[in-house]
């Protein structure tokens, strides 16, 4: 459909040239000529074949809540420290502003403060089960993000930097990105690769007198590329790859035993698949994602969600997600004091097997300029639903996510 | 625009194709008003209201790049596509009835000259009084342009733009398949060819009998900017192109170059058609 045989037909030309007066001009086989090239060529520095520039700036504000369920029951489970997991409330602000013909620009930053508690360790009894030892005292901590993302729209293409950083009391990330999208066949197939790299630096709280590290940096780089393409009126598929590369201090510095590598290799594949139903006014959108890495973790999720317009103004959106992944080749249900700290160790529950539900929904409220938006997600992991065989770990999370934003064009 | 417009969207999903299509109304809209020559404080009605005066108007991107493709059909024509040629229209005026004396040409054509108009450095100046910058039917063919890839752009990817008979449409008609157009006869009801139209745009130049009669003689009123003479020659031209700023922009100078154009429109590698003063058919949009 789309892009095929662009071709121009003559049904039927209603008066014929009569033929005692023959026509001065002759139609010649067609070959491209200098005018139409040159005019083509001409039009499309023109800002109407730029790549999806954006006309309108865009305001929009977010606040999140976040809450994870306690530890689930016994004093047997946790011996020690506090079960009430993390509270997080966040705070968005988003600018998006074009720039003249060609140019765009966004601002995002974001508040986030969190208290709770986190397993510093975990032990393990005669039977194999796991016992968490919890943090002690609330954690009570605030995190500022701030980004800025340049975009420069060409005929046919854009390209993005992306300048960021977060600043926590005992964390600093600064990040760095590249973006490029190059469209084909009328825009039929898209190509998107990104590339980027953050250097982070850690510096736990009370270092010294629980035995952390004092000071450790951290460096991520990235590259992904991938193709979107469109099969037909209501149909597009997507194929992606994904590398990331991770070195530097990579335990969490706050666990009371975890060694880790000092390099950490990560690749992602995904398909995506969107679907329109033109009647009911809906969108199908489905996706999956293969996660394997140098730690040894391999991991699919699975994603689909419904979009679904209600009347003019109103639409819905329900989601269901499914995780699973397998554990670290260095994951210890229970800390192992008896290796040196030079062997790789972690209970860290992220490092271990397990599978997880996600479901959720949004729904909106569009009028006029502005748009209001409500969303909540519930997360549950079961430690016996991952890949291979089950580690048990009992801080796998639950949680609830709870935003409302509110969005203005201008 | 002065001329019917129509917008024609279809596809998945009823939010997304109301919320384009009130963009592409109001795009529409943007651009008539910041380019028509019959607004005062439209861009152009400045620049009008400054000719002679010395004052500059800075232009911004969009228009620069306007500007710079109108230059590049200046070239490509030899002279004939000339943003300020519309001031010859009121030498040949209806209801005239004497033809114009030699010194009366003369002096309108010193109103009329685009390389005279200073534009390159991002401000535009019309050093004349009675100068005047004309960018009507290029606006109108560039916003059939920028609405379809706008529409393309926020994921609508089929439907037709029809400003006052500048066409350009993308995607699939709602019964499928490729868009049925038709064109018009210049002189007879019903049309002239009908053709199918796939991601394409068709524009057309002429086409509907406009002429003055000054002591029993006929003339059209097309003016040819390089003699202040209206041309004789094609009474409606129809290009079809990738682009709608392009097939409009081939089709208007196939009629500004008279019994030229034809020769212009058969080397210009695009699909076209055209009608002569005598009725007679020339070109075809043939599917290659």
């Amino acid at each position: 459909m789309a892009g095929s045989g662009q071709q121009v037909v003559v049904v039927g030309v209603t008066k014929k040239v009569s033929p005692h007066r023959q026509s001065r001009n002759p139609v010649k086989p067609k070959r491209p000529g200098q005018a139409l090239l040159s005019l083509s060529a001409a039009a499309m520095a023109l800002p109407a074949f730029a790549v999806n520039q954006p006309t309108e700036t865009e305001v929009a504000v977010k606040s999140s809540y976040y809450e994870e369920d306690p530890i689930r029951a016994s004093e047997e489970v946790v011996v020690f420290g506090d079960p009430e997991r993390y509270t997080i409330k966040v705070n968005q602000f988003y600018l998006l502003k074009p720039i003249g013909a060609n140019w765009s620009l966004t601002f995002d930053y974001a508040n986030e403060s969190m208290s709770g508690a986190s397993p510093w360790g975990a032990v393990a009894d005669d039977e194999g089960n796991q016992q968490l030892i919890m943090s002690g005292a609330s954690i009570d901590d605030s995190r500022n993000k701030v980004e800025g993302t340049v975009t420069r729209y060409l005929p046919e293409s854009a390209w993005s930097v992306t300048l960021g950083g977060s600043r926590e009391h005992d964390y600093r990330s600064d990040y760095l990105g590249l973006a490029w999208i190059q469209e084909y066949n009328l825009k039929n197939t898209t190509l998107a690769i990104d590339a980027s790299y953050a250097s982070d630096e850690l510096t736990p709280t009370d270092a010294s007198d629980f035995g952390r590290i004092e000071q450790a940096d951290k460096t991520s780089r990235s590259l992904a590329i991938s193709i979107s393409q469109i099969l037909s009126r209501s149909q597009v598929a997507q194929v992606g790859y994904g590398v990331t590369k991770r070195s530097g201090f990579l335990a969490d510095p706050y666990k009371l035993r975890d060694v880790r590598p000092d390099q950490r290799l990560e690749h992602r594949v995904s398909l995506g698949y969107l679907q329109y139903f033109e009647p009911w006014g809906a969108r199908l959108k489905a996706e999956y994602r293969y996660f394997w890495d140098s730690f040894d973790i391999k991991a699919h999720t699975t994603s689909v969600s419904l979009f679904k317009s209600l009347g003019q103004d109103w639409d819905v959106e329900p989601r269901l997600r499914w995780y699973e992944q397998s554990e670290a080749s260095f994951f210890a249900l229970g800390d192992r004091y008896d290796l040196p700290l030079t062997v790789a160790q972690s209970s860290d529950a992220r490092l271990s097997s397990f599978g997880a539900w996600s479901t959720g929904f949004s729904i909106n409220y569009t009028r006029d300029v502005m748009k209001v938006g409500l969303s909540y997600d519930r997360y549950v992991s079961e430690p016996s639903a991952g890949i291979g065989s089950p580690s048990g770990h009992r801080a796998l999370m639950r949680y609830e996510l709870l935003s409302l934003g509110v969005r203005f064009r201008l | 625009m002065g001329s019917p417009c129509e917008v024609w969207l279809h596809g998945a999903s009823p939010d997304l194709l109301s919320e384009t299509g009130r963009w592409a109304e109001a795009e529409a809209l943007r651009l008539e008003h910041k380019y028509s020559r019959y607004r005062d404080d439209s861009l152009i009605g400045r620049i009008n209201a400054r000719a002679g005066s010395g004052s500059r108007t800075p232009l911004d991107e969009e228009s620069m790049q306007l500007f710079a493709y109108a230059d590049h059909c200046y070239d490509l024509s030899g002279g004939v596509f000339d943003l300020t040629s519309g001031s010859l229209r009121a030498l040949w005026h209806v209801g005239r009835e004497t033809i114009p004396s030699d010194q009366e040409v003369a002096l309108a054509l010193r109103h009329v000259g685009w390389p005279s108009v200073e534009w390159r450095t991002g401000e535009l100046r019309l050093p004349n009084r009675n100068m005047a910058i004309d960018l009507g039917g290029v606006v109108k063919e560039y916003a059939a342009d920028t609405i379809i890839e706008g529409c393309l752009s926020r994921g609508v990817r089929s439907g037709l733009v029809n400003l006052g008979g500048d066409i350009r449409c993308m995607g699939e008609h709602p019964e499928g398949g490729p868009w049925p157009i038709s064109v018009k006869h210049p002189f007879e009801t019903g049309a002239l060819a009908k053709l199918l139209l796939d991601h394409k745009a068709i524009a057309s130049s002429g086409g509907y009998e406009r002429f003055i009669d000054i002591d029993g003689k006929r003339f059209t009123h097309i003016i040819d900017p390089r003699t202040g003479w209206p041309v004789d020659g094609l009474a409606a031209v129809s290009v079809v192109a990738d682009q709608a700023i392009v097939a409009g922009s081939l089709a208007t100078i196939g009629m500004l170059l008279g019994v030229e154009g034809l020769d212009f429109l058969n080397e210009s590698g695009a699909d076209w058609i055209a009608v002569d003063q005598a009725g007679q058919i020339h070109g075809a949009i043939i599917s290659n």
